[in-house]
């Protein structure tokens, strides 16, 4: 099969010290920044952008990727050592994880968590190296209507279906798309909202948008928390990572049944491997009542943790292939590696594999080789990983807006937009202040203009008739599945919110 | 609603309301969309035009900052829930909860929100949340019995504010100073600012901090960092 053959292609280029140089770095760094608590791979991607204009795109995209996959191996860590995720795709491998290690078990718990993120990532890898070509194939018959359709599903399913309050959701998804606005407008050439100022001209610079948001705002967040809520951090690292053989049995078929959570959830915007996860945790859990499993929830069921493990990096590994084959964002950290491609000019979708096909072999190839990194320093160095979960918050925030302010005045020297940086962290804290989801921001920027596009050359096509933008069978499939995904979320809002009435109420009585 | 003082009531009723800063600044996006797009010198003739989107977000914005006050009026604060400080919002503690079938008091990483709602603050019985308010405490100013017993999300505004301060000083002396004494004043200040107990030592950790991010992004990635007054000596 032709795969076959560009996937060697792609390991030739992939094997070349500057390449495997890459693929370490960013194995390692995503590591650190998953175990770390409060920081996460989208906020890493996001300050590694600006570095995006000193490297070749291979080599970014493969720092980038080893970013994502590092992420989902690390943030498991802090969550089974201290009951505090790294990251929230690791909550529900937190639960029996933690109890794992509090039952002593805690490098079997690391060997597990580690083998399954490798185990979920390597079937993803290998399902999108083989259906890259069908779905490629699907893109080609998007239209503009396809796509606005498409845009209007990740932005409504993100902001609205997973997110915890809808108004808010809404909210931060009109903010983004505005502030994609700013600038001169591609198909007329009229300046929008620039008040003036040349700086603005080529809009507001989507990594100062991202890097404001996510690392400034996080700061300003903990400045505003870190003398009320200590940060405690004791972890009792135990040598390294190691299973026995009838761990590994045991934990197999849950690492399997994981990534099989996992790998649909990727083409999904459905916002990242939180909801895959907790779905496998839900099938493991209910498995383990049928077999009354004495483990799960008392000592620790190592099935517990592995099926969420596996089916995060299941879906890291179909998010990144949905996003090179269809330029479908699928997360918010899916929506930033699209940013980056979009600094290089590069358009994912059908013509990037046309275009650039050596850069996304390579890309395939160099995650095998991630993957294979990553299981070796995640069970080599466990301990390593552990001792760093000591740096202190206060370097370690005050590192962090150091970065972010270099990052951000080497890329365009400009004054104004470390100012705009400023101002967008103080948005981004006052949206964690005031549970404003921020995700859905992210979103509409990066897809704003996309929608907007789309939608003015449907619209033009038809002649100004809005019913082409419900006429293909793509567009009414996806816009009957949005229907049905909002309607189930209304559904179980309000189920909770009577049930929680009713509690109340017999409470007060 | 009972109240021993009136204005103790309209303080608080406001100050649980801080929320309405978010709708505040919806209305504005909204404004300057809107009289943004009226205001276009619009080129070129494509149909729709470029004032089409901005003027329909406008309405959308406006529509959800009704909304927004609404509920923000009638609910003051979300309930704290113990996976809010990871997920932030971001996804829908219901439908989690649903999926991974978690029954209200057993696990003890997470709460539901009834559990939440019912707790009072003082007694807090999970370790991590630690979101204590002495103001959630006050007893007969609250109008609706079971927000009465949520805690609040107090914010750290001295230390905020010298953050903040710390970064828009920064940005002034940038140009005048260079980088590695600027982002090492910045690092120096924002760590104590964090809680950092060791003054001395921090100067050198910044100073080294500083020169390492120098070094690497300006040397071995080619990125140009201003030099300052030291680059001409």
């Amino acid at each position: 099969m032709d795969q076959l053959s560009l996937l060697m292609d792609g390991f030739t280029s992939a094997l070349t010290p500057m390449h495997l140089l890459f693929v370490i770095i960013g194995a390692a760094l995503g590591t650190a920044v998953g175990v770390l608590p409060g920081l996460g791979s989208s906020m890493a991607v996001a300050l590694l952008l600006p570095i995006t204009f000193a490297l070749d795109p291979t080599a970014a995209f493969i720092m980038f990727a080893g970013v994502y996959f590092g992420g989902l191996f690390g943030d498991s860590t802090a969550g089974i050592l201290l009951n505090t995720p790294g990251q929230s795709s690791a909550i529900a491998s937190t639960f029996e994880g933690h109890r794992m290690a509090k039952d002593g078990r805690a490098a079997v718990a690391l060997a597990t968590a580690a083998i399954g993120a490798f185990i979920g990532g390597l079937i993803a890898t290998t399902l999108v190296v083989f259906f890259s070509p069908w779905l490629v194939k699907l893109a080609t018959m998007f239209g503009p209507a396809e796509y606005f359709a498409l845009a209007v599903f990740a932005f409504l399913a993100i902001s609205s279906v997973v997110s915890e309050s809808v108004i808010r959701g809404l909210g931060a998804l009109f903010i983004g798309v505005a502030l994609s606005l700013v600038g001169i407008d591609g198909p007329s050439g009229t300046e929008r909202f620039t008040f003036d100022v040349p700086q603005l001209f080529d809009g507001i610079d989507i990594v100062v948008i991202t890097v404001g948001l996510l690392a400034v705002g996080e700061v300003f967040h903990v400045a505003s928390r870190i003398r009320r809520d200590p940060l405690t951090a004791h972890a009792q690292a135990g040598g390294i990572a190691r299973m026995s053989l009838a761990d590994f049995r045991k934990a197999l078929p849950a690492w399997l049944r994981g990534t099989a959570f996992g790998a649909p959830f990727g083409l999904i915007p459905a916002g990242g491997a939180e909801v895959p996860t907790f779905l496998a945790y839900g099938t493991e859990k209910r498995l383990a009542t049928r077999r009354r499993d004495q483990e799960f929830g008392r000592t620790g069921s190592i099935r517990g943790l592995a099926a969420p493990e596996a089916a995060g990096n299941a879906t890291a590994g179909t998010a990144l292939g949905t996003l090179l084959a269809l330029g479908l964002p699928t997360s918010a950290t899916a929506a930033i590696l699209l940013a980056a491609f979009q600094q290089y000019g590069m358009q994912p979708g059908p013509l990037l594999f046309e275009r650039s096909g050596d850069l996304v072999w390579t890309l395939l190839a160099s995650l095998f080789i991630g993957l294979v990194v990553l299981l070796a320093i995640n069970l080599l160095l466990a301990p390593a990983w552990a001792r760093l979960l000591r740096i202190p918050h206060h370097y370690l925030y005050a590192g962090i807006i150091i970065v972010a302010m270099l990052g951000i005045y080497a890329i365009s020297a400009s004054i104004v937009d470390l100012l705009i940086l400023a101002a967008l962290g103080f948005l981004g804290f006052l949206m964690r202040r005031y549970s404003m989801p921020i995700a859905p921001l992210l979103i509409g920027v990066i897809l704003g203009p996309l929608a907007e596009t789309e939608l003015r050359r449907a619209l033009a096509v038809s002649e100004g008739d809005p019913m082409i933008l419900v006429s293909s069978p793509i567009t009414i499939t996806v816009y009957c599945f949005l229907a049905i995904a909002l309607l189930i979320t209304s559904a179980q809002h309000l189920r909770h919110s009577r049930a929680d009435k009713q509690a109340n109420r017999t409470l007060a009585n | 609603m009972t109240s021993e003082n009136g204005t103790t009531n309209w303080r608080t009723f406001v100050h649980r309301r801080s929320e309405l800063i978010m709708p505040l600044i919806l209305v504005v996006v909204a404004a300057v969309l809107g009289i943004g797009s009226l205001r276009m010198r619009v080129l070129g003739d494509t149909v729709p035009g470029p004032q089409f989107v901005p003027l329909m977000l406008a309405v959308l914005i406006l529509a959800v900052a009704i909304c927004l006050t609404i509920v923000v009026i009638r609910q003051p604060e979300l309930p704290a829930h113990e996976l809010s400080r990871l997920t932030k919002a971001e996804f829908s503690h219901d439908m989690l909860h649903d999926f991974a079938e978690l029954s209200p008091a057993a696990d003890s990483t997470m709460n539901t929100s009834s559990a939440a709602r019912s707790r009072a603050p003082a007694t807090d019985a999970s370790p991590r949340s630690s979101t204590h308010s002495v103001n959630a405490a006050r007893p007969s100013s609250e109008t609706d019995a079971p927000s009465a017993q949520q805690p609040r999300f107090h914010s750290d505004w001295v230390t905020l504010l010298g953050v903040i301060a710390a970064v828009l000083g920064f940005i002034i002396i940038l140009n005048p100073l260079g980088w590695i004494l600027s982002a090492a004043a910045l690092f120096w200040v924002v760590a104590r600012l964090l809680g950092s107990r060791r003054p001395a030592l921090d100067i050198g950790v910044a100073l080294l901090v500083s020169s390492i991010v120098q070094l690497t992004f300006g040397g071995l990635l080619g990125l140009a960092l201003p030099a300052g007054f030291i680059g001409g000596l």
